[in-house]
C-alpha cells in the first residue's frame, strides 16, 4: 500500500507542476496584467506614471502625450503599495527603455497600512522565478514563500485572485489579443459619482489612529534610489483633495511635511493642488472618499499637472 | 389472556384509529419507516393511546426502545400478564 | 490551530505515526490523550483544564453516585454544575472577556473553552444515564477523558455517546489497515475540498451582507443571495469540518457517527432535522425531547407541541445569548408545529402530485424556510437582522438596478475576481450536490485507488482557497 501511496504523490506532483508551468506561461502573456504586458511589447515611453488608483485613473497619458510631446505610459495598479509599485517599476526598467521621467503619486495616505498586507502578492506570482520578486515577497508575506514551495499552491494561495487572471489569460490566448484594452495603462473610473450619502456631514472619511509605516517609507526610498541609479528624473504628485479633507483629517498635514521633506532631501518636485477651484464641489469627485475626481474633471487637474511639469521640470 | 394474534390485530386497529389510515397493516417487522405518519413527532400520542388501550404503561426508556412491531408486542405480552 | 490548517494536519500524521508504534490499548489511547491535549493547548491553557477537570469531576461523580445510590438530586447537582459551567463559558465568550485569559488566535475568533458546548452536553448525558441505570459507570479515567477531549472533534462534534465510545476505545487496532488509511485519508480529502474549494469562495459575499454596513446588502436580492449563499456555505463547512473529524478518527481505527445526511435533499423541516448535524439532534431529541413529550403524552397534541418548544428553545441558548437565536428557535417551533397539523395533507398531496414533483416543489421550500430562519441565526443583532428583513420586504427596490447583461458579466458590484470565484465554487457546489449520494458510495471503498485520491488532491491544490483563515461557524460552540 506505501507505494501506491508513494506513487500518489509523485504523480500529483508532477501534474500540479504541470499546471504550474502551463500557468506561468499564460500569466506572463496576459497582457491585462501590466507586468506581464511591458514584458512583452515595447513602450518607447519618456514619461511613466506610477502609484495606486490615483495614479492609474487619474493620470491619462493621451493627454500627456498631446499637451507636452512625450509619450507617456500609465503603470498606476488600483491597491498597489509602494513595495508593488517597487516590483513593477523594476519589471519595467528589465524590459524597457529608462524613461526620462517617473510621475510617482505620494500622499500621507500612501504610508498609512490598515493591515498588514504590505505587498499585493498575487500581482507577482507569474515573476516569482526573479530573484528581486522572491526576495521582496518573501519579506513582506513570508507564509506565501513557505507555501510556494508545492508546486503550483503559489497560484491557488491566493486562488480568488487568481482563477480570475487564469480565465482572463485563457480567453486572452483564445482570442489571439496582444493589447489590453487601455494600451497605454490608463483606467478612467466609471462615468458616474459614488454614492456618498453614507459619508459624515463635513462630506468626508476620517481616519483613525494614523500611524506611518516604516516598511512603506523603505519601499518609497528605493523607488526613488532605483530611478537615480537608472538616471531617471522623480516627480511627486498628490491629487487635488476635497476641500474638507484636511480638516476632518487634521494630524496627515504634517505627514505630508515628512514628505516634503524627503522630496526636498532628494532634490524631487512636489506637486499638490489642494487649492484648485474644483476641489470645492464634492460634485467633482467619482469616490469623495479617497479624493478620485471624475471623468470631467481630470482633464482640468491634468492640465494643471501638464503646467507645471513644463514650467518647473521639463525645462532643464 | 390475549394471544399473540389478537394483540397485534388490537394494536392494527390502533394504528388505523390513530392516524386515520385504512391501509395500514401491521406486522412483526413493520417500523416506523413502513408507515408514513409514524415518526418521533406522533410516537408519544401513539404510545400513550397503546397505553389506554391494553391499560398498561411503559416506561421512557421501553418506548424508546422499541425497534419494530414485534418489540412492541412483546412488551405489551409481557406486561399483560 | 483550526482544524484543516496545516498544523493539525502536522499533529495528525505525527500522532498517527507515535499510535501505532505501540501496540498495548492503554499506551496507544495514552498517544490520543496526549495528542488531544496538545491540540487543545493551542487556545490557551483554560481550555484544557476546563475539559480535563470537567472529566475528573463527572467520572468520579458518577462512579461514586452509583456505588452508593444514585439520588435525583445528585443528578440535578453534578448537571447544574455542567450547565453553569457551559452557560458561564458563553456568557464570557460573548463579552469577549476572555481576551484577559488567554491568548487568542491570530485571525481568528476567539474562543474561551474550545468545545465546551460539545463535551458538556456528553457530560450530561452520561449522568443522566448512569442514573437511569441504562449503563454502568466507566471504569477507566483515561477512556473517559479521551472522550471528552479527543482532538478530531474537540472543537465542533459530533457528539458522542461516552460509553459507546469508550467501548470502541477498547479494540483500537494493532497495524494500520489499508481500509482505514483509505477511507480514512478520502474523507479527509473530500472535507478540506468543501471547505477550501467550497464554502470558502463565499465567504466574501457573506461577510459583505451580514457583517459590513456600507455597502453591506444594498436590496432585497442581495439579502436573498446572503441567506441562501449562508446556508450552502455553512453545510459545506460544517460538513467538510465532519468529515476531515470522521477521517481523522478513521486513522486510529475510530468510527465516528455521521453527522450530516444530504441535508439539502430534504423535503420538510423535519426531515431537515433527521439530516442536519444529527448527533446533536439526537442528543436533544433523547434527553429533552422525549422526555417532555413522555411526561405530557396524555395531553396528545399539547404534548408534541412543548416537547418542540422545550428542545428548540434550549437548542436556541446552546447555541448562543443573542435575540437572534431565539427568533431562530422560534421560526423552527412554527414551521414544526405548521407541518405537524398539516402531516396529513402533505401525505395526501405526494401522492396526488407523485413524488417526484412533490420534490421538486417541497426541497426548494424547505431550502428557503431554512435560510429564511437562518438570516436571523447568522445576524451579528438584533438590529442588524431588522436592517436586512426591512431591505427584503422593501418590494420596490428589491432588484438591483441593472441590466441583465452587466448582472451575468459583472454581477452586482465591482469586484469581479470574487464574483467569479463565488460563482466557481456555486457550479462546485451544485456538482457536488447532484452527485453527493453517488461519491458518498465511492468514498467508502477501502481500495487505494490511486487515480482517485490523486484526483482528490490535485483538484484540491488546484482550486483550494487557502490562505483566509477558515472561518469556521460552529467552533464557537
Amino acid at each position: 500500500m506505501w507505494k501506491k501511496v508513494l506513487i500518489t504523490i509523485l504523480v500529483c506532483l508532477l501534474f500540479l507542476s504541470l499546471a504550474e508551468f502551463a500557468t506561468d506561461y499564460y500569466l506572463k502573456r496576459y497582457p491585462r496584467l501590466k507586468s506581464s504586458y511591458i514584458s512583452q511589447v515595447e513602450q518607447n515611453a519618456d514619461i511613466v506614471v506610477l502609484g495606486a488608483c490615483e495614479a492609474a485613473m487619474m493620470v491619462d497619458p493621451s493627454l500627456l502625450d498631446s499637451l507636452t510631446g512625450y509619450k507617456t505610459y500609465n503603470l498606476g495598479d488600483p491597491g498597489a503599495r509602494f513595495a508593488d509599485n517597487y516590483l513593477d517599476l523594476y519589471q519595467y526598467l528589465r524590459f524597457q527603455k529608462a524613461p526620462k521621467y517617473l510621475l510617482l503619486h505620494v500622499s500621507p495616505e500612501s504610508f498609512y497600512s490598515i493591515d498588514d498586507k504590505l505587498l499585493t502578492t498575487y500581482k507577482h506570482q507569474a515573476f516569482l522565478s526573479d530573484s528581486v520578486v522572491f526576495n521582496v515577497t518573501k519579506e513582506l508575506d513570508p507564509d506565501y514563500i513557505k507555501f510556494s514551495k508545492i508546486p503550483f499552491l503559489k497560484y491557488s494561495y491566493y486562488n480568488i485572485f487568481t482563477m480570475y487572471k487564469i480565465f482572463g489569460a485563457i480567453g486572452y490566448s483564445l482570442l489571439n489579443k496582444k493589447h489590453p484594452d487601455d494600451r497605454d495603462g490608463f483606467i478612467p473610473p466609471p462615468p458616474f459619482n459614488s454614492d456618498t450619502s453614507a459619508l459624515s456631514e463635513s462630506n468626508v472619511i476620517t481616519l483613525d489612529s494614523y500611524s506611518w509605516n516604516s516598511t512603506e517609507e523603505k519601499y518609497f526610498r528605493k523607488i526613488i534610489s532605483l530611478c537615480k541609479d537608472k538616471g531617471i528624473g522623480v516627480v511627486f504628485y498628490k491629487l487635488p483633495y476635497y476641500h474638507n479633507y484636511y480638516n476632518a483629517n487634521l494630524e496627515l498635514k504634517k505627514y505630508e511635511e515628512r514628505i516634503r521633506d524627503i522630496a526636498t532631501e532628494n532634490n524631487v518636485p512636489y506637486f499638490t493642488y489642494d487649492t484648485a477651484p474644483f476641489t470645492n464641489d464634492s460634485k467633482n469627485y467619482y469616490k469623495l472618499e479617497n479624493n478620485l475626481l471624475n471623468r470631467n474633471t481630470i482633464p482640468e487637474f491634468n492640465k494643471m499637472l501638464i503646467r507645471d511639469l513644463k514650467d518647473s521640470v521639463f525645462v532643464q | 389472556m390475549k394471544t399473540s394474534e389478537q394483540i397485534l390485530e388490537e394494536l392494527q386497529g390502533i394504528f388505523i384509529k390513530e392516524f386515520s389510515d385504512s391501509s395500514i397493516v401491521l406486522t412483526d417487522e413493520t417500523t416506523a419507516k413502513d408507515i408514513a405518519m409514524w415518526d418521533s413527532l406522533t410516537h408519544m400520542g401513539l404510545m400513550d393511546t397503546i397505553e389506554r388501550h391494553f391499560e398498561i404503561s411503559f416506561s421512557l426508556d421501553e418506548m424508546i426502545s422499541f425497534k419494530n412491531v414485534g418489540d412492541l408486542r412483546t412488551a405489551i405480552t409481557a406486561k399483560l400478564k | 490551530m483550526n482544524p484543516g490548517s496545516l498544523n493539525y494536519f502536522l499533529l495528525l500524521i505525527g500522532t498517527t505515526i507515535v499510535f501505532y508504534l505501540f501496540n498495548d490499548n492503554k499506551l496507544k489511547q495514552s498517544v490520543l490523550l496526549l495528542a488531544s491535549l496538545f491540540f487543545l493547548s493551542f487556545f490557551g491553557i483554560i481550555p484544557v483544564i476546563t475539559c480535563v477537570l470537567l472529566s475528573i469531576l463527572n467520572f468520579y461523580f458518577a462512579k461514586h453516585a452509583f456505588k452508593y445510590g444514585y439520588l435525583f438530586s445528585k443528578l440535578v447537582a453534578i448537571n447544574t454544575v455542567n450547565v453553569l459551567v457551559l452557560l458561564a463559558f458563553r456568557f464570557v465568550n460573548e463579552l469577549n472577556i476572555g481576551s484577559l485569559f488567554s491568548a487568542p488566535l491570530i485571525g481568528e475568533q476567539f474562543i474561551v473553552a474550545l468545545g465546551i458546548g460539545f463535551y458538556s452536553l456528553q457530560n450530561i448525558a452520561y449522568q443522566i444515564d448512569i442514573y437511569k441505570k441504562r449503563y454502568t459507570p466507566e471504569v477507566s479515567l483515561l477512556s473517559f477523558t479521551l472522550s471528552n477531549t479527543f482532538f478530531t472533534r474537540v472543537s465542533s462534534g459530533p457528539i458522542l455517546n461516552i460509553k459507546a465510545f469508550t467501548a470502541s476505545l477498547s479494540t483500537l487496532p494493532s497495524k494500520l489497515t489499508e481500509e482505514n488509511f483509505t477511507v480514512g485519508l478520502q474523507r479527509i480529502l473530500i472535507g478540506a475540498i468543501k471547505k477550501l474549494v467550497i464554502a470558502e469562495r463565499f465567504s466574501y459575499y457573506i461577510n459583505l451582507y451580514f457583517d459590513g454596513i456600507d455597502p453591506g446588502a444594498k436590496t432585497g436580492y442581495d439579502v436573498v443571495i446572503a441567506c441562501f449563499l449562508f446556508t450552502i456555505q455553512l453545510y459545506f463547512d460544517f460538513s467538510g469540518y465532519m468529515d476531515i473529524a470522521i477521517g481523522s478518527a478513521r486513522m486510529f481505527g475510530i468510527n465516528l457517527s455521521e453527522n450530516f445526511n444530504m441535508p439539502l435533499r430534504s423535503q420538510s423541516v423535519s426531515e431537515w432535522w433527521r439530516r442536519w448535524h444529527i448527533t446533536l439532534i439526537n442528543w436533544f431529541t433523547q434527553y429533552i425531547y422525549y422526555p417532555v413529550a413522555y411526561k405530557f403524552r396524555a395531553r396528545r397534541m399539547m404534548a408534541t407541541v412543548f416537547a418542540i418548544i422545550s428542545t428548540f428553545a434550549i437548542s436556541a441558548i446552546w447555541h448562543g445569548f443573542g435575540v437572534t437565536y431565539l427568533i431562530w428557535g422560534s421560526l423552527h417551533i412554527m414551521y414544526l408545529i405548521i407541518e405537524n397539523f398539516l402531516k396529513k395533507d402533505l401525505l395526501r398531496l405526494n401522492e396526488k402530485l407523485t413524488s417526484f414533483y412533490y420534490q421538486l416543489i417541497f426541497t426548494p421550500l424547505t431550502f428557503i424556510l431554512v435560510s429564511f430562519s437562518n438570516l436571523f441565526f447568522r445576524s451579528n443583532s438584533l438590529a442588524d437582522a431588522k436592517r436586512l428583513l426591512l431591505k427584503l420586504i422593501d418590494w420596490r427596490h428589491f432588484f438591483p438596478d441593472i441590466s441583465l447583461k452587466s448582472w451575468i458579466l459583472n454581477g452586482v458590484d465591482w469586484k469581479m475576481e470574487f464574483m467569479v470565484s463565488m460563482r466557481l465554487g456555486f457550479l462546485f457546489a451544485i456538482l457536488y450536490l447532484l452527485f453527493e449520494e453517488k461519491l458518498f458510495l465511492r468514498l467508502n471503498k477501502s481500495k487505494f485507488s490511486i487515480p482517485f485520491i490523486t484526483f482528490l488532491i490535485v483538484f484540491l491544490v488546484v482550486f483550494g482557497v487557502f490562505n483566509s483563515g477558515t472561518r469556521f461557524i460552529y467552533m464557537n460552540f
